[in-house]
């Protein structure tokens, strides 16, 4: 009630005053807040030069894209998410037949995303005490090999996660550096079981130990050193053994954006951990050239329209001054990674979920215009539940719609050269190099993070953002204002899914891979695990790379927990991160 | 004992109960109408606990400290109570109680009472409660007490009254402490606890209290205690050893020189003072209310729109008290 | 004189890493003269039952964010008849759906918040239902 009459007294004020009917809301700024004029003109890019700051696509300074003949070449790769699909079991739906269906309707083209339980980010496994109802409650549980050759599970980890080798692309999205890590170990240890060159896999992950430190969230009392280490450690190895794999994208910008932080601050942070990373590579010996070029740069697609496209122009920008700069490669013969977005779920509204159709549309093509080689669209039901079926349909059309309808795809970065485009892409890079240099300057993102002025930025950034929604300086329409569209509700299909409930708290899937837990850690050799986890112990605290004797472990059919218990003590941790599980008695160091 | 349930509850305080305890502590700090007969039956039982006090500027890790001790202690084999106040506000009456939350590992631990209280308006650094939340741990059987208290000023000493030994937690780094805490904390503290002892400045203080502690006139006293410098990191669990013989080393000084029976009658004494003013307070203000609320009292001051000390006159005047 | 105060215990049970919702609880309870023990988060029914219990709370204020809280209560409100200790009251706030208030008032659920209710709102019920119960 509040906001609409807010709504209807700026309204009067402003007809009143100037005799115009309409007014739009909101602040004359950006999402991040550039001040912008109403029109601009040559003077306004008088200080851009062409071939310093524009150029063409698959040229240095790659503001323009990444490869020479962008999408005639390549199409935006698309990867799909169905999360939350085993609680619709009783529509006879689950994650594998999602998958499968996915897979035929071409929404999954050879490269899918997977996501990871609570338990999985913890690092810890399915009968921990915090575990018990929170289990196989967001994507599938994962705790052992033993799950890709028993157990219901077995033929989609097998089909979807077992492939890298044939091409076909898995991006771990845990997001959480040591949870992506140790699952990439789990890959690889099936891919050398069932016979594979791993030197030939091919996939991604986002693997960011540092973006967890920050957000607040996610964290799951995980030291920051365990992440680091097995991280890099996991950078290093794909380096040298599994080249054609990404193993990290270099900063989860899109997870720190959406905890509250501005453009600038996405690209600078982002960056900020993708230095150290560099660093720490070059620290140990790995070549730029093996490494830098590989994490993809992966952003946000906010519905701030022309900030997202020009954005993601400033991105490929910066990372190639830093290759030429900090780096020292050659800018003829560097080859620019590639750069990727995700839908902003910060950006949905939880009212009129047709309304999110349109915020999905704008937000891919923002995406296209600023040239990127790969995106994951949001459903329309992110701020409600899981995505339905119906969900992947819709993102499908509009992505097939923009890629075969509209011609845009023919014409690479068809904005360059725009006055407004050029202009707002040369300040985004200005900007985000003071915050870079400022960064460093503190010692590196490490350093920031570990004095707290990172965090702080973040607080700030989060309480602004919330200020702008309820002084309407922002405007969500159906959500802050424009709220009388509302009364008309327009009902988008939304998964049905069944409910725990106080007679029935597990669902029947939960159930079953509890049982499974059991049946594994009746099947497995003792003998076999106690020495695999000694191995992984003294690596640890010898400093070695510990991803082979993870690997190891894994086909040993160590556990999770156990894996990550070991890492957390080589390096001086308690076993268990919230100390409510001891270390068993069959881990034994000497 | 006249009240059935009261009587329960002593008899489970007395068997080690700690949900008893803990229900007897509330009745204390909502002053009940029970307490008179609770503490007669209480007064004379006597336990051997020895009391610690912790104090401290937020800040230097007393919280981190005390979870240490515990673990140090329960490995000994010894029961434990513990006492976090945290301040009421002042405007709303509430509290967020937040020491508990670092002592996480010993939520299970049934030989561990930690009992969280606010100051309810008390000031002095504890809650009016907190002596006989003491005693009523004593009485049930534990072996140590340790009370955190609230922040530090000039007048938190409170806490020396009450306690058997009190500890004064600093930690380098938070600029010029010594010069600042010169009186009323400084004099009370029996053992001096650098924490955090792995950071830049550690020794600097250490050295600071040394010398602050060398113009003690007690040194001249072959009888009196001289405080002691421990260094600790109670974060990661060094110098908890030096700490504790620290501290049973000042319990034998207390023993051996009578200091502590000493100290217990003057705190007995004290305490009853405190009772003895805190009931004539309730009394008169009663009778000099008469009904209204503190409202109206407060309306009335402003209608008479005079000086304090005629207005005071007045009231007591007025009021048939004759004081 | 009588000094009689609410005393509740405010935790999160489970994986969820969020705390911010028990910071701004805190606060406002602090500010409605309630006495807070704020748990934080990462807590198991049992930490929460002893704590409940050792500190003598009123009320227990349990905060979830995920799809999957309905055992965790189930457990709490099991641990506490177990202990004796139902005269403490339990309340659920977080995106707990309107289909489940029934289940949980069989449970013995004094009271279920969604984003949007009111602090004045939670703080009259509770006061109510815990001096209710106590005196």
């Amino acid at each position: 009630m509040d906001n609409i009459e807010k709504e209807k007294n700026l309204r009067n004020e402003f007809e009143l005053k100037t005799g115009i009917k309409r007014k739009m809301m909101g602040e004359e700024k950006t999402q991040s807040g550039y001040a912008v004029k109403v029109c601009y003109g040559p003077d306004d890019i008088k200080d851009i030069d062409f071939n310093e700051d524009i150029g063409f696509p698959g040229k240095y300074p790659f503001t323009r894209g990444a490869y020479p003949r962008m999408y005639r070449e390549k199409l935006w790769v698309r990867g799909a998410i169905p999360g939350g699909m085993m609680f619709a079991e009783d529509q006879g739906l689950d994650e594998v037949s999602e998958f499968k269906k996915l897979e035929e309707m071409g929404v999954i083209e050879g490269a899918v995303r997977t996501s990871g339980d609570f338990h999985n980010l913890a690092t810890i496994d399915p009968d921990h005490p915090l575990v018990k109802y929170d289990i196989d409650n967001c994507s599938g549980a994962k705790f052992a090999l033993w799950q890709f050759f028993n157990g219901h599970y077995a033929d989609f980890l097998k089909h979807y996660m077992g492939r890298g080798t044939e091409g076909f692309i898995l991006e771990m999205g845990h997001a959480v550096g040591a949870a992506d890590s140790v699952e990439w170990a789990l890959i690889l240890a099936y891919l050398e079981t069932a016979g594979k060159d791993i030197s030939k896999m091919r996939g991604n992950m986002v693997n960011d130990p540092l973006h967890v430190q920050i957000n607040n969230c996610m964290r799951y009392k995980q030291p920051m050193e365990v992440g680091w280490r097995i991280s890099t450690d996991a950078m290093e190895f794909a380096a040298r053994y599994v080249p054609h794999f990404r193993p990290t994208n270099g900063g989860c910008a899109y997870d720190m954006r959406e905890s509250g932080i501005n453009t600038i601050q996405e690209l600078g942070f982002r960056f900020g951990n993708y230095i150290e990373y560099c660093d720490e590579m070059v620290r140990r010996g790995v070549r730029f050239e093996d490494f830098g070029p590989k994490p993809a740069i992966a952003l946000s697609a906010e519905i701030d329209f022309f900030e997202t496209i020009c954005k993601i122009r400033a991105a490929r920008k910066i990372w190639a001054r830093l290759a030429k700069n900090r780096y020292g490669v050659d800018p003829n013969t560097v080859k620019c990674p590639p750069c990727n977005t995700n839908g902003a779920g910060n950006s949905m509204t939880c009212t009129q979920p047709i309304f999110n159709v349109v915020r999905i549309t704008i937000e891919t093509l923002a995406s296209v215009l600023g040239g990127v080689n790969g995106m994951e669209l949001k459903a329309y039901t992110e701020a409600i539940s899981p995505p339905p079926h119906e969900a992947s349909v819709v993102n499908k059309g509009i992505e097939s719609i923009i890629a075969e309808e509209t011609g845009l795809p023919l014409v690479a970065d068809p904005l360059g050269g725009s006055y407004y485009v050029e202009w707002l892409t040369k300040r985004i890079e200005e900007d985000t190099m003071v915050l870079i240099n400022q960064i460093l300057e503190m010692g590196g993102m490490r350093e920031a993070i570990k004095c707290g002025w990172v965090q702080q930025e973040v607080e700030k950034g989060a309480l602004e953002r919330q200020r702008e929604l309820m002084e309407l300086r922002r405007i969500k329409v159906g959500e802050n204002a424009y709220l009388q569209l509302n009364d008309t509700p327009i009902p988008l299909p939304m998964l049905k899914y069944e409910r725990p409930t106080v007679a029935q708290p597990l669902a029947r899937h939960q159930k079953i891979l509890m049982e499974e837990w059991k049946q594994f850690l009746a099947e497995r050799d003792i003998h076999k695990v106690t020495p695999a986890l000694k191995d992984v112990f003294h690596a640890t605290k010898n400093d070695k790379n510990i991803i082979r004797p993870v690997i190891e472990a894994w086909k040993a059919y160590a556990s999770i927990g156990e894996i990550m218990g070991v890492v957390r003590e080589g390096l001086g941790f308690p076993y268990d991160q919230f100390e409510m599980v001891k270390r068993p008695d069959y881990v034994k160091y000497d | 004992m006249q009240d059935k349930g009261l009587s329960l509850l002593v008899e489970g305080l007395l068997s080690g109960d700690n949900r008893s305890l803990t229900r007897l502590i509330s009745l204390v700090e909502d002053d009940s109408p029970l307490l008179p007969e609770l503490f007669r039956h209480i007064y004379p039982i006597k336990g051997h606990a020895h009391t610690i006090g912790i104090c401290g500027p937020p800040g230097t890790g007393k919280s981190s400290l005390i979870d240490g001790l515990i673990a140090l202690l329960r490995e000994r084999g010894l029961n434990l109570g513990v006492i976090s106040i945290d301040p009421s506000s002042p405007y709303s009456g509430g509290a967020v109680l937040g020491d508990r939350i670092r002592m996480q590992r010993h939520f299970l631990d049934e030989s561990v009472l930690i009992r969280s209280m606010a100051t309810r308006g008390h000031i002095g650094g504890l809650s009016h409660a907190t002596r006989g939340a003491v005693r009523l741990m004593d009485a049930s059987g534990k072996d140590v007490i340790l009370i955190e208290t609230v922040g530090v000023g000039q007048t938190e000493v409170e806490i020396a009254e009450i306690a058997d030994t009190t500890v004064l937690v600093l930690t380098p780094g938070l600029g010029d402490q010594i010069q600042v805490l010169k009186a009323g904390i400084m004099e009370i503290g029996d053992i001096f606890v650098v924490n955090k002892a792995d950071q830049p400045g550690a020794g600097k203080l250490v050295a600071e209290i040394d010398i602050m502690l060398g113009l003690n006139p007690n040194h001249e006293n072959m009888q009196a205690w001289i405080p002691s410098v421990v260094k600790t990191e109670a974060i990661n669990q060094k110098g908890l050893e030096e700490l504790w013989t620290a501290v049973e080393s000042h319990l034998n000084h207390l023993k051996n020189n009578g200091i502590l029976d000493e100290k217990r009658k003057a705190l007995l004494v004290w305490e009853t003072v405190e009772l003895l003013s805190s009931r004539i307070r309730d009394r008169v203000l009663e009778k000099i209310l008469d009904g209204g609320s503190m409202d109206d009292l407060k309306e009335k001051i402003c209608k008479m729109n005079m000086d304090p000390y005629s207005v005071v006159s007045n009231i007591l005047g007025s009021s048939g008290l004759k004081i | 004189m009588q000094n009689k105060k609410v005393r509740i215990l405010l935790a999160k049970i489970g994986l969820d890493d969020h705390q911010r919702s028990l910071l701004v609880l805190s606060k406002g309870f602090r500010d409605a003269g309630f006495e807070v023990i704020n748990l934080g988060h990462f807590q198991t029914p049992e930490t929460v039952v002893a704590s409940a219990i050792a500190e003598d709370v009123n009320a227990i204020g349990l905060s979830f964010h995920t799809l999957t809280y309905m055992g965790w209560v189930v457990d709490v409100c099991e641990l506490l008849e177990k202990k004796k200790a139902k005269n403490i009251a339990v309340f659920v706030g977080g995106t707990v759906p309107e289909v489940d208030d029934k289940e949980l008032k069989k449970l013995g659920v004094k009271g279920c918040y969604r984003p949007g209710a009111l602090m004045k709102d939670m703080v009259e019920e509770i006061k109510k239902m815990v001096l209710g119960v106590n005196v």
